[in-house]
């Protein structure tokens, strides 16, 4: 409903002057929906009533596909939910079969999927910091996390072969070892690092535009974010501590030293702060494995045709818009009989509809942004 | 203190300053442009660029067949009897148009017969340019010096 | 009587031709020095008002680590004219539901106010010709100059309302809803501002107010200094620009000319950057005391080399606007946009009660110190 104040219910003006809500249709073709996202807006004036979100412009049936391809062929099909985190997609789905098989991952292939992991996660964050604040209107703020990205996907490309959608593990441990000059190049990405992300901060965390813009919108209660079973800096923003990192360690997350940042208000602020201290403790833990990565072997037993027995796994890793579950039912076949992701970007999305009521559409365009949503993972 | 401290805050913007500040900063440092098309960028040896298959040394086994998801490999065997002598397949059909790019056609040759090469630039006015048979199937002649080292992926000198 | 009427008297020619010559006298000084001066000025100011896009580009390039536009031609200085041939060649749509006759004449509405302004502009001391003639660097040096500047760049708003409302799309009309409102909010801190100047310089003619800034020895920035900052904020607000885009807001609503193509668009766009450059010159000539040579003495050298110091005089004054130009470039490339509701406090809350603050403390100013 329209918020009124008494002055304007009692005007004598309300008769001739009145006003009507109307729907806007915020997509599927909209710069800041970032991708085919369709929102309908009920508005009164700029204010946004009701919201309601329409999906599946970008749906590819990608669950459905992997069931018609063996357990290998379906890899690179995963890194293509999330084309901006693909490589922790990717850990995702491989972690789950080696669970139904029961395979284990050597020591060293678990500390290189932690590297190539959170570099992913920097990557991805990067990206979004980069169109959040060009949403909320700051251009340059679009380049420079770009040119560090630049330096990532660099990194992929020598290390995997490809910078988006490596297809990074086979399923039992990686593929290659880091090449030759790989580690000096990104040591010294993680020293420049920090002064890097300074940098941003300084641009936007303490611009009295930036903070009012978005301290304050997009509130959502720690209790509603659990109850829409929201997860990631998403969930963490309204000081719910919940990483899966720390909360169901896998892949050595155990050996790391590192803090899960915390927002208190669970405001486009505090998630803002989330991410970008998040970005601060990747390095971090990048650094730590570099420093601490053991020797032996790349792949664990795995034969060359992989039949899991058959059964069922559920295999959850901390991807960077949050928490990434695969559940995966094998009949004992070549093909998997079933293959479900839970998608972070989908169940973060839920929380829009909360967010955004009461605020204007400017805030609307940022509360998206704060979600950091890939519709190539809403849709699937 | 506190209030005027807030205020003086206000009027006088630091931090608005300090973000003029950086970006002035950035001003002065080099660009990391690259222009593109006069200056060729140097591709790690590990780029998963378009499918190069070497037919003389493949012996149609049929692995990346098999292991290709998009389906978008044909490895048609040569006749019984030539096959004792002459391993080299009668046919091979590749669709680059749906090729992923993954690298699991790789993994399984015995022979190193089938690479990702560095060539980048992928895009072909026709469809038609993208299917390649055993006669237009490309083939790097310098890279044919080399053995791929499958676990390394790295050239090992034949 | 002038020189040349005189000197046909003199050659005791009939009263007839005498009279014909001093038609042409007169024709020549109400009709054909100011067309000359239209056109060239025209020229001179579209060709600016092209290559100020490009300076935008190229200089949010180097801020963003990257380079700008460098393909077209040496440093990409051909690339305005690229652009423009691009939006001459661009079909040109006209939606459905939209009012055709005032879709298509929203974009004239918007660009043909953006250049009125600068008649009144004075662009340098006036010009000697060998025959002993001045002609001055200015179109029409009226002497309620600043008031037509501001009462013209009010109705670029018309052009702009206009279009968002005849496009009859939703996202259109918003912006043109928001930018009718933020030139309300806006505008009266603008003028607020501008009058102190006009206190400070005791005429509205804009030659006036330089020549007042160079007899005080001193730019109105530093008695102004208050103005100055209102004006800059106000500017910016006025122009649609960084942190103030709203109208445009282009990952909100897509702005009021979400619905125009081709050289309809590029109307508006030319339009845009026309204001940015007659804001930029209009700061200049208030605050920064317009063609005056900083550091030089300006009536000396105009009576010594009177042409030398009109040409050195327009390249002061575009290195001053040259200044705001970058100034509102910077803006652009470090801030973030500000929502609706607040740029409209910080007009009506903010700068307006500084504004009329202001002219009462410069009035004060101008009582005491500086008679």
């Amino acid at each position: 409903m329209a918020v009124e104040t008494r002055a304007e219910k009692t005007s004598p003006l309300r008769e001739v002057l009145e006003t009507r809500q109307y729907e806007l249709n915020m997509g599927p073709q909209h710069p800041a929906t970032h991708g085919v996202y369709r929102a309908v807006l009920q508005l009164d004036g700029e204010r946004v009533l009701a919201m309601e979100s329409v999906l599946g412009y970008l749906h590819r049936g990608i669950e459905k596909w992997a069931e018609y391809r063996t357990w290998t062929q379906a890899t690179p099909i995963f890194d293509r939910l999330d084309y901006v985190g693909a490589v922790l997609n990717g850990h995702g789905y491989v972690g789950a079969v080696e669970k139904l098989l029961g395979v284990e991952v050597p020591r060293r292939a678990q500390y290189i999927r932690v590297v190539l992991g959170e570099l992913q996660r920097i990557a991805n964050h990067l990206l979004w910091l980069g169109t959040h604040a060009l949403d909320v209107g700051a251009m340059s703020m679009l380049f420079y996390p770009m040119r560090e990205r630049e330096v990532i996907l660099d990194l992929f490309e020598a290390m995997l072969g490809q910078r988006l959608l490596p297809n990074a593990y086979p399923i039992g441990g990686v593929r290659f070892d880091f090449p030759k000059g790989w580690e000096p190049v990104c040591r010294r990405f993680l020293a420049a690092f920090p002064g890097r992300v300074d940098d941003y901060e300084g641009l936007l965390t303490g611009n009295r535009i930036w903070r009012q813009r978005t301290i304050g919108v997009g509130v959502i209660s720690a209790k509603d974010a659990i109850a829409l079973s929201l997860s990631g800096p998403t969930l963490r923003g309204s000081g719910v501590n919940f990483d899966v990192r720390k909360a169901i360690p896998y892949s050595s997350y155990g050996d790391f030293e590192f803090e899960v940042p915390l927002g208190k208000n669970g405001d486009v602020f505090d998630r803002y702060l989330c991410r970008v201290r998040e970005m601060r403790q990747s390095a971090r833990i990048i650094q730590q494995a570099l420093d601490g990565m053991p020797e032996g072997e790349l792949r664990g037993k795995v034969g060359k045709i992989i039949r899991p027995p058959v059964g069922e796994a559920y295999y959850t890793v901390e991807a960077a818009k949050g928490q990434l579950g695969y559940y995966i039912v094998s009949d004992g076949g070549e093909k998997p009989w079933r293959v479900h992701v839970k998608s972070p970007s989908f169940v973060n999305l839920q929380g829009i509809e909360t967010m955004s009521r009461g605020n204007l559409i400017a805030d609307v365009v940022a509360i998206i942004g704060s979600l950091d949503i890939v519709l190539g993972e809403v849709d699937r | 203190m506190n209030a005027i401290g807030r205020f003086l805050q206000m009027v006088t913007f630091p931090e608005l300053l300090k973000g003029m500040a950086i970006t002035t900063k950035y001003l002065a440092k080099p660009k990391v442009t690259e222009s593109y098309p006069d200056a060729r960028p140097v591709l790690p040896y590990r780029t998963k660029g378009r499918l190069h298959v070497e037919i003389e040394t493949c012996i149609s086994c049929r692995m990346c067949e098999k292991a290709c998801p998009e389906g978008c490999i044909r490895v048609y065997p040569p006749p019984k009897e030539v096959f004792k002598t002459d391993k080299r397949p009668a046919e091979f059909y590749l669709n680059q148009e749906h090729c992923l790019h993954c690298g699991l056609c790789v993994d399984p040759c015995p022979t190193g017969s089938i690479h990702h090469s560095q060539e980048f630039e992928l895009a072909v006015v026709h469809y038609d340019d993208l299917l390649f048979d055993k006669e237009t199937l490309p083939y790097d002649l310098d890279q044919k010096r080399f053995r791929w080292n499958l676990l390394e992926n790295v050239p090992v000198k034949k | 009587m002038s020189r040349l009427a005189r000197s046909a008297g003199n050659r005791g020619s009939t009263p007839r031709e005498a009279k014909r010559a001093m038609t042409y006298e007169v024709l020549l000084n109400t009709v054909g020095w100011p067309l000359a001066k239209i056109v060239v000025l025209l020229a001179a100011v579209l060709t600016v008002v092209a290559y100020i896009g490009w300076f935008e580009r190229r200089l949010l390039g180097l801020f963003q680590s990257r380079l700008g536009p460098n393909r077209v031609g040496p440093l990409g200085l051909l690339q305005p004219v690229a652009d423009g041939l691009k939006l001459f060649l661009k079909e040109d749509i006209v939606p459905l539901n939209a009012r055709p006759f005032l879709f298509k004449l929203a974009p004239v509405f918007a660009f043909f106010p953006a250049f009125l302004g600068f008649a009144v502009v004075s662009w340098a001391l006036p010009w000697a010709t060998p025959s002993g003639r001045h002609h001055g660097f200015v179109v029409a040096d009226v002497d309620l100059g600043i008031l037509l500047v501001l009462a013209v760049s009010s109705l670029g708003i018309f052009g702009i309302i206009l279009g968002g409302w005849s496009s009859g799309s939703k996202y259109p009309l918003m912006g043109s809803l928001r930018s009718a409102s933020q030139m309300l909010a806006y505008e009266i801190p603008l003028t607020l501002s501008v009058i102190a100047v006009i206190l400070l310089g005791g005429s509205f003619r804009l030659s006036d107010i330089v020549a007042a800034q160079q007899k005080l020895g001193a730019y109105f920035i530093l008695p102004g200094l208050l103005a100055f900052g209102v004006y800059l904020i106000s500017a910016v607000a006025e122009t649609n620009r960084v942190p103030f885009d709203l109208p445009e807001g282009e990952s909100e609503i897509i702005g009021f000319h979400t619905e125009y193509s081709g050289m309809r668009f590029g109307f508006f766009f030319v339009a845009e950057y026309a204001n940015m450059v007659l804001i930029s010159v209009i700061a200049a000539s208030l605050f920064l005391g317009g063609y005056d040579l900083p550091g030089v003495d300006d009536a000396a050298l105009y009576a010594a080399h009177p042409n030398l110091a009109s040409a050195l005089g327009v390249f002061a004054f575009a290195a001053k606007s040259a200044l705001f130009a970058y100034f509102y470039v910077w803006i652009r490339a470090t801030f973030p946009r500000y929502r609706y509701d607040q740029l409209l406090r910080i007009g009506w809350v903010v700068l307006l009660p500084i504004a009329l603050a202001n002219v009462a403390l410069v009035a004060l100013l101008k009582l005491w110190l500086l008679r």
